[in-house]
């Protein structure tokens, strides 16, 4: 169970590597920056994970003498973590639309042509 | 053709007259009860976009820049990131800590106004995702409608 | 010979990817809840009754100390906003920048190209 998370986890990461790098359309790119985010923020989830736990709060009338909780210091540091990634990819596609605005392409064989 | 067009724009009016509000209600639902159940401030401010959303497809794009203009947005906030520094220096006036929860015997526990200055960040946080991601939209729909 | 390299570099991340998640999925956990020195039923009806005394670990401390130094229900809040709230104000931080650089990089004023805020 827990391999399977950071086995996706790492998988995620090289297709996001993978976008990045060899798709030429800008959009695809941008796309892939996002998937890169998403992968690391699940490796840090899985780090703090205890088989057998439950969510760190103390509910009124749900706790057992044998229930432990699981770590909550990864969790709090994923929020933010969540929220950097939004940011990143609202500010790069504002510049894909100016891009795409004065070279009237967003295909990165041509952009690199054309001058102004 | 113009009949057809003038029935579905009332459709989706009158049915967005009644998923709104209830929208509305469930985010500040979230972000009010971030103490003692999952959610918080992060979490509840993220439905913004479904609400400009909604209010954009209903009403066309000049009614919506009327109602949430960009300049009350961006001054909205303002006013709450220094609301949010201002708290966390309470504690440094009081003699703790940089964000130390100094008002925490106000409620019993489980209450909803029980976590000091915990819950008054909430609200503040809320207030600042619900501003800022609401005009990264407003830009974007902007660029959208412009007349070349 | 570029795409061929391209994809060997890779083949060669995956597969250091896949060593390091077998090798990590071995370790042991950060945080064992089971050796808490107090219970958490207990915890939740005395809140002052902690014992941080044979703690291996910030989260250990943080979960025996949290009812009784901020009347919180949710760990993971009180984690956030009062023990690190310093990383908040700097994601706060990052909220206005982003708003600000989208701002500026869409509402440029070029000579004839662009569009300002308050034209329709």
């Amino acid at each position: 169970m827990i391999l399977l998370n950071y086995l996706a986890s790492f998988f995620l990461i090289t297709l996001g590597l993978y976008c990045i790098v060899v798709k030429h359309d800008l959009l695809k790119s941008v796309i892939g920056l996002s998937i890169v985010d998403y992968g690391v923020n699940l490796l840090i989830i899985t780090v703090g994970f205890n088989p057998g736990g439950t969510a760190p709060i103390f509910t009124f009338g749900e706790l057992n003498p044998e229930t432990f909780f699981v770590d909550p210091i990864p969790q709090a540091l994923t929020l933010t973590s969540i929220v950097i990634g939004a940011c990143v990819t609202a500010m790069s596609l504002s510049l894909v639309i100016k891009l795409k605005e004065m070279y009237g392409t967003t295909d990165t064989h041509e952009i690199r042509r054309l001058r102004g | 053709m113009k009949n057809e067009n003038i029935r579905i724009r009332h459709v989706i009016q009158r049915s967005l007259d009644i998923v709104l509000p209830l929208t509305m209600m469930y985010m500040f639902y979230i972000i009010l009860h971030g103490h003692l159940s999952p959610g918080g401030g992060f979490q509840g401010g993220v439905l913004v976009v479904g609400v400009i959303l909604m209010l954009y497809f209903a009403n066309g794009y000049t009614t919506t820049a009327r109602t949430l203009s960009f300049d009350l947005l961006h001054e909205a906030e303002g006013v709450a990131s220094v609301a949010y520094v201002a708290l966390a220096m309470m504690g440094i006036a009081a003699g703790a800590q940089f964000c130390e929860n100094i008002l925490y015997q106000s409620g019993n526990i489980g209450d909803l106004y029980s976590g000091g200055t915990i819950f008054w960040m909430n609200l503040t946080v809320g207030i600042k995702v619900i501003t800022g991601i609401g005009s990264i939209t407003l830009l974007m729909l902007s660029i959208v409608n412009q007349k070349n | 010979m570029k795409k061929f390299l391209t994809f060997v570099s890779l083949a060669v991340i995956l597969f250091a990817g896949i060593m390091a998640a077998v090798r990590m999925a071995q370790m042991p956990r950060t945080y064992e809840g089971q050796n808490a020195t107090v219970p958490v039923v207990i915890l939740q009806q005395s809140p002052d009754s902690y014992n941080d005394s044979t703690a291996d670990g910030a989260a250990a401390v943080i979960v025996q100390q949290n009812l009784a130094k901020t009347h919180a229900v949710n760990d993971v809040t009180s984690v956030v906003f009062d023990f690190r709230g310093y990383d908040t104000m700097g994601e706060a931080f990052i909220l206005i920048t982003a708003v600000a650089g989208s701002a500026v990089i869409l509402f440029s004023k070029k000579a004839g190209k662009g569009d300002k805020k308050d034209e329709e």
